[in-house]
């Protein structure tokens, strides 16, 4: 069987399995769903509190309703690549079935990158609900032009955070607990990211951070192409961003996740807790 | 053909990294598991892997699996070497952990089956067919609806065996397939077991020495992380030179009387024989019967594997 194919045969065995254990909670799945009606309502109420006191032109679209609503939808996934990988291998450690998967033919990686695939699937449902909902609300969508460079921003954002993911991933499996530096990274990714306003507030020199922040090309590009129309040429220092990030991290997350998984294996600890 | 061929298998643990070391104190030393350890477990064969806590079962187990990298040695699967990293030879092996939880609960029995069956490569027709068949060899097609938080331990155990199965591999590792299991449900393993050697090459590590004797065609007695014994009970027997271990109650101290070719320890009226020969027990009781003195108990000492167990840990 070929790589790919092989691949997406485990993902959608690792779909199929997630989808049933989540549909078995049905109260979660109400809840989450639920979840999402109150954090817009959240949005909305703070941004009738603080969009009147923001200049004209100073969060791309105009409105920080819409704004803010984009910020925290897209940081989602980055919550997932932060903390999903490391969740679930350790919940899969504290059940007893992590040795019997890496007991199966499967390489690692592949297995690590299915466990975390409903992950995204479920939180992809769960935005596109929280963004009706808020469209409800009224966000101001101006896409025009820019449904294709937004679709391309997505996409790249998906493969930086999921390059992220696995360097999370690598770190819980080399030293087991991984959650203070994930709520680390997801906190400096809040400030300097442009998730509750534009990075450039944060003043010229800590404003600089956020040039070294995915995040703030991720919002900054799909604000443009979503809620201001901008084209290709508009976002194309975020694409060119992005692009960089991908080859970056990706590899680097693959490479450290294979170094830790030998390093343990050496150890003797690669299903310990 | 052999299923299993392990030489000269080496690997030490590092010490854990503690802020003292970090600080320039001295790391305690490597903890040593497997010390040159060698087997071989052949075709249609059942293997017994035993010894104390920290002989090294587990890891040899483990080094098998790929779970752990061992330093130095090699690891041949159905003829096959292993190299550091490999994955393929798992499509070989299945796995029964120790570890009783080792299923998604809320999920059917058919439902983890047909999970496991996709992850050895099966596609959805075939793992279909895979899990039905595994589910009847081993009596549960009628719990396979029910969630695995909802079977008793024996069925789970079943279940953990039915999954090793399912990929029809040529090596079957079980790591303490009985464990906290009653009398009923350990038989049913024991069946199982043996109903599935046909094609394959077995190795069970245990605890349960009874189970080991009565399931295994022969026994590695695992000790510091090498093989100390090895062969049926009766050569591990020879090879060390141990008997069988009856303990007597006598009316009486039997003080003066011979008892024939049969080791004997006394303790006042109570009498430690170690039999080595066929008729060694049936001697020293006449010989105490005709010496006037009556048996009111005779009880079972250590199995000659347990003796060989003790007798590695204590060198």
């Amino acid at each position: 069987m070929s790589a790919p194919s092989s691949m997406f045969r485990i993902l959608g065995a690792f779909l199929v399995r997630d989808a049933k254990r989540e549909l078995s909670y049905p109260m979660t799945v109400a809840l989450s769903l639920f979840g999402m009606l109150f954090q817009v309502a959240l949005w909305y109420y703070t941004a009738q509190f603080v969009g009147p006191t923001l200049p004209a032109g100073s969060v791309v679209g105009g409105d920080y309703f819409s704004f803010i609503i984009f910020g925290f939808a897209w940081i989602q996934y980055l919550q997932v690549s932060l903390f999903s990988f490391a969740s679930n291998l350790r919940e899969e450690q504290l059940a007893g079935t992590l040795e019997m998967l890496l007991a199966t033919p499967e390489r690692e990686e592949r297995l690590i990158l299915s466990l975390s695939a409903w992950d995204y699937l479920w939180q992809t449902f769960l935005i596109a609900g929280y963004l009706v909902i808020a469209t409800l609300f009224g966000v101001r969508w101006n896409a025009g032009g820019g449904w294709a460079p937004g679709a391309a921003i997505f996409v790249l954002t998906l493969v930086v955070y999921v390059g992220i993911g696995l360097v999370a991933a690598a770190y819980t499996i080399a030293f087991k607990k991984g959650t203070a530096v994930a709520i680390a990274a997801a906190s400096l990714t809040t400030i300097f990211g442009g998730v509750l306003f534009p990075p450039e507030i944060l003043g010229p020199r800590l404003s600089l951070v956020s040039k070294i922040v995915p995040a703030s090309y991720v919002n900054h590009g799909l604000r443009t192409a979503l809620l201001a129309g901008g084209g290709w040429r508009d976002v194309s220092g975020d694409l060119l961003a992005l692009v960089i990030f991908a080859i970056a991290v990706f590899p680097l997350g693959i490479w450290l996740f294979r170094r830790a998984v030998r390093g343990a294996r050496q150890r003797g600890d690669l299903t310990g807790y | 053909m052999n299923r299993l061929e392990v030489a000269g298998l080496k690997k030490s643990y590092p010490p854990r990294r503690s802020l003292r070391t970090l600080f320039g104190g001295a790391a305690p030393p490597p903890r040593l598991a497997l010390t040159g350890a060698s087997l071989h477990v052949g075709d249609g064969e059942i293997v017994g892997l035993v010894g104390i806590n920290g002989a090294g079962k587990t890891t040899l187990l483990k080094s098998v699996l790929g779970l752990v990298q061992p330093e130095e040695g090699t690891i041949h699967v159905s003829g096959v070497a292993l190299r550091e990293g490999d994955s393929w030879h798992r499509r070989q092996i299945g796995y029964v952990s120790p570890v009783e939880r080792s299923f998604y609960l809320r999920l059917s029995c058919r439902e983890n089956l047909l999970f496991f069956s996709r992850l050895y490569g099966g596609t959805p027709a075939e793992s279909s067919a895979r899990v039905d068949q595994a589910l009847r060899s081993v009596h549960l097609s009628d719990r396979a609806g029910d969630r695995a938080d909802a079977l008793s331990s024996g069925m789970r155990q079943r279940l953990a065996l039915a999954r090793a199965l399912l990929h029809s591999p040529t090596l079957v590792l079980l790591d303490e397939p009985t464990r906290s299991l009653d009398p009923v449900a350990r038989g049913q393993i024991h069946e199982l077991i043996v109903a599935g050697r046909a094609g394959r090459g077995v190795l069970i590590a245990s605890h349960d020495l009874a189970e080991i004797e009565s399931l295994c065609d022969r026994v590695v007695v695992l000790s510091e992380g090498s093989v100390t014994a090895e062969g049926n009970v009766a050569e591990i027997r020879r090879q060390l030179g141990l008997g069988e271990i009856y303990e007597l109650t006598l009316d009486a101290p039997a003080a003066g009387v011979d008892l024939g070719p049969a080791g004997v320890e006394a303790e006042g009226s109570r009498l430690r024989l170690t039999i080595r020969g066929e008729n060694d027990l049936a001697e020293a009781i006449s010989r105490l019967v005709g010496a006037g003195r009556k048996i009111q108990k005779i009880e079972r000492g250590d199995r000659p594997i347990e003796q060989a167990i003790r007798r590695g840990a204590s060198t």
